[in-house]
């Protein structure tokens, strides 16, 4: 914080030394912005960022790998712009992606030329930048203004004010951010499913029952029910950051799936009108009694079924919710989990939100016998989704031909043997659970593939069952800094753990170039 | 992360430093023959100097009206050309557009020197005016017209 605030202070002190021209032309880090992007099919990319009124010359990029490899750039096309010097030449206006064909090996940068002008007659040196995967921007001293192909030794002495750090924040904490809005949107996606309808009696229970007076007063118990929702969410999220404990692998625990699938069937016998879903008539006026002694009305009980609600809607939350948990178990970033699950929370409250803000008029007047065909309904829903949810127990009993044969290995110790006895192969090793919905997806779609079939005979496979979460399963994932199935780790022909590793599910075309890939690298 | 805002911290400290002691005509730069020249012979006239590059089309369609207007001010004004650019594309471009003006040639070395009299961004064309007595009067990031530097100019006289 000390070193930005005086980084502040002296830019804004050699600004007024240096008399800027007040013209507010970016830097060229910020005009153009370069980075190394991967392809879907394991390839790389190079994308510029072209700051609107920017353009880049195009036959005045180039592109080298270090280590050096055999990558072609395939520049696309430009626009022609009209130059009084150079005449006709093709320039790219906006962003543009250069795809750079060929197998790059594990671990390659790129080194990326190129020259460009603002519309405003102004043009920038010759930049030359070293890229890596996964890099948001270039490394803060060669982002700075010095950075020109010729500007190898001597003093950069000058100093790229706000470009190198400005650019740099911008970056990162644009990403979060955009990590944070792709957990509200997936939040308002998860609310429209059959998920959220055992929270609607709970709502309309709750939020437009006996005691609720006035709109606003709806909104207000709605909005602190979501809070309720959120806390518990959030309270998940700061847990999967901190720990990247096997929260996910528990979520898929055939138990815990069992529970989940049985509490939808009770919900769908409900719906039947098999039992009336409400809470216990003591148990409701001795909620009246605290609520009314309360200075808060009934905000505190409110609160506490919202936090509860949480672990009602988990159960179909519960697939990408260990998605999304073992993202952020990976990051480790506390406040990053916290406020992405925090934005989940409130994407799936929002819908709630409508409603306690529209107070009843919102749901539609059904008569009596509509209602109960409504009812019907969801309850076929529901029992719908009691079977999908318990997929991963009874997916296993249907027939599946084992289309390729797997080697188990059940311990660190184990599989280094069996990597080290497997000189000269490459070999892969599949993180298999029972339980695992993506694994059995694999096993079934993908393996079959005869290409697929023919490639892997040229491997070395490895199979680490993790089904029952012993010890030594829970170390082997250690091991890797996995979070549970499904994974797919490889070892190269010298027995080294290649970086490419497949989380989740392929489809037989995905995997034929993963396993190219794999392959391809040194 | 740390370590990198130190050491741009620590740059940025140099450049606010030399900003404040070193002045443009304590800077010695090389010529087209690769010979260096001390920048302070320059002083004890108004100075107009451009940084400028043979890939940079502003510049080169400025460069004329440049070579105008040293011809009318001769002996009045020095102009001198910095050009971010190798020798060989320099020497033929003063050929092919008759500069009546000298051009020295830097790299990083230029670049900070542009830096450090007031172009933070680096985009070019970039001009710098000097009075007399050394002091800068003036600057302009992109294509000058002949009308802006004159008037300019007769400030100085």
């Amino acid at each position: 914080m000390m070193v930005r605030l005086l980084l502040g202070l002296l830019a804004a002190m050699l600004t007024a030394l240096s008399h800027a021209d007040p013209a507010s032309l970016l830097p060229p880090d910020e005009a153009f912005r370069a980075q190394l992007v991967q392809t879907a099919d394991g390839g790389y990319a190079v994308h510029f960022n072209v700051a609107p009124g920017y353009y880049l010359y195009r036959d005045r990029m180039s592109f080298s790998s270090e280590p050096a490899a055999a990558l072609k750039p395939a520049l696309p096309k430009g626009e022609f712009k009209d130059d009084p010097s150079f005449g006709r030449v093709e320039v790219f206006k906006h962003d543009v992606t250069v795809a750079l064909q060929g197998k790059p090996p594990i671990g390659t940068a790129i080194r990326a030329k190129f020259q460009g002008c603002a519309d405003a007659g102004v043009c920038y040196p010759p930049q030359t930048k070293l890229l890596h995967l996964g890099d948001g921007q270039d490394g803060g001293v060669a982002a700075l203004f010095g950075a020109s192909t010729r500007g190898s030794g001597g003093d950069r002495g000058g100093a790229d004010l706000s470009g190198g750090t400005a650019g740099d924040d911008g970056y990162f904490s644009g990403s979060k951010a955009a990590t944070i809005a792709l957990f509200f949107l997936a939040g308002i996606g998860l609310a429209l499913t059959a998920c959220m309808y055992p929270l609607l009696p709970i709502i309309s229970g709750i939020v437009l029952g006996p005691g609720s007076t006035g709109r606003g007063r709806a909104l207000w118990l709605t909005a602190i029910y979501v809070q309720g929702l959120a806390l518990t969410y959030t309270l998940v999220g700061v847990a999967a950051a901190l720990t990247g404990t096997l929260l996910t692998v528990w979520l898929q625990q055939p138990v815990v799936i069992g529970a989940f699938a049985l509490f939808f069937v009770a919900m769908a016998v409900a719906m039947f009108g098999g039992y009336q879903l409400q809470l216990p008539g003591s148990w409701q006026s001795r909620l009246n009694d605290v609520a009314n002694r309360l200075p808060g009305g009934h905000a505190g009980p409110v609160f506490v079924m919202g936090a509860l609600s949480a672990l009602i809607v988990g159960p179909c939350v519960a697939p990408p919710l260990a998605a999304a948990l073992a993202y952020l178990g990976q990051q480790g970033d506390v406040a990053l989990g916290g406020g992405a699950l925090y934005a989940l929370a409130l994407g799936i409250g929002t819908p709630l939100l409508i409603i306690g803000a529209a107070g009843s008029a919102v749901l539609p007047r059904l008569s009596g016998k509509a209602m109960g065909r409504m009812k019907m309904l969801f309850g076929v829903v529901l029992l719908g989704m009691a079977v999908w949810i318990a997929r991963p127990l009874w997916q296993g009993w249907l027939p599946s031909e084992h289309a390729v044969t797997f080697e188990p290995v059940a311990s660190v110790a184990e599989l280094q043997d069996k990597v080290a006895a497997a000189r000269g192969k490459p070999v892969i090793v599949d993180f298999y659970a029972d339980w695992c919905v993506s694994c059995i997806e694999f096993e079934r779609e993908t393996l079959p593939d005869p290409r697929v079939k023919a490639k892997l005979d040229g491997f070395v496979r490895l199979r680490a069952d993790v089904t029952g979460n012993t010890a030594a399963d829970a170390e082997l994932l250690r091991h890797f800094g996995l979070y549970g199935p499904p994974a797919l780790l490889f070892y190269d022909t010298e027995g080294k753990l290649v970086r490419q590793r497949v989380i989740g599910f392929q489809n037989a075309d995905a995997f034929l170039a993963t396993l190219q890939t794999v392959e391809g690298s040194p | 992360m740390k370590s990198r805002h130190a050491l741009l911290a620590l740059t940025l400290a140099c450049a606010a430093l030399t900003a404040h002691a070193g002045s443009f005509f304590d800077a010695e730069l090389k010529d087209l023959s690769g010979k260096p020249q001390k920048l302070s012979s320059l002083k004890g006239k108004p100075v107009v100097v451009n940084y400028w590059a043979t890939w940079c089309s502003p510049c080169r369609e400025e460069i004329p009206e440049f070579v105008t207007l040293a011809r009318q001010y001769a002996g009045k004004v020095r102009f001198i050309g910095i050009a971010i650019d190798d020798a060989p594309a320099v020497s033929a471009f003063a050929k092919q557009y008759k500069m009546n003006y000298p051009t020295l040639l830097g790299e990083a070395d230029a670049m900070a020197l542009m830096k450090q009299e007031g172009n933070t961004v680096g985009g070019l064309p970039y001009t710098a005016i000097y009075d007399s007595q050394g002091k800068r009067v003036a600057t302009h990031t992109g294509r000058i017209s002949a009308a802006q530097l004159e008037a300019t100019l007769k400030t100085l006289r």
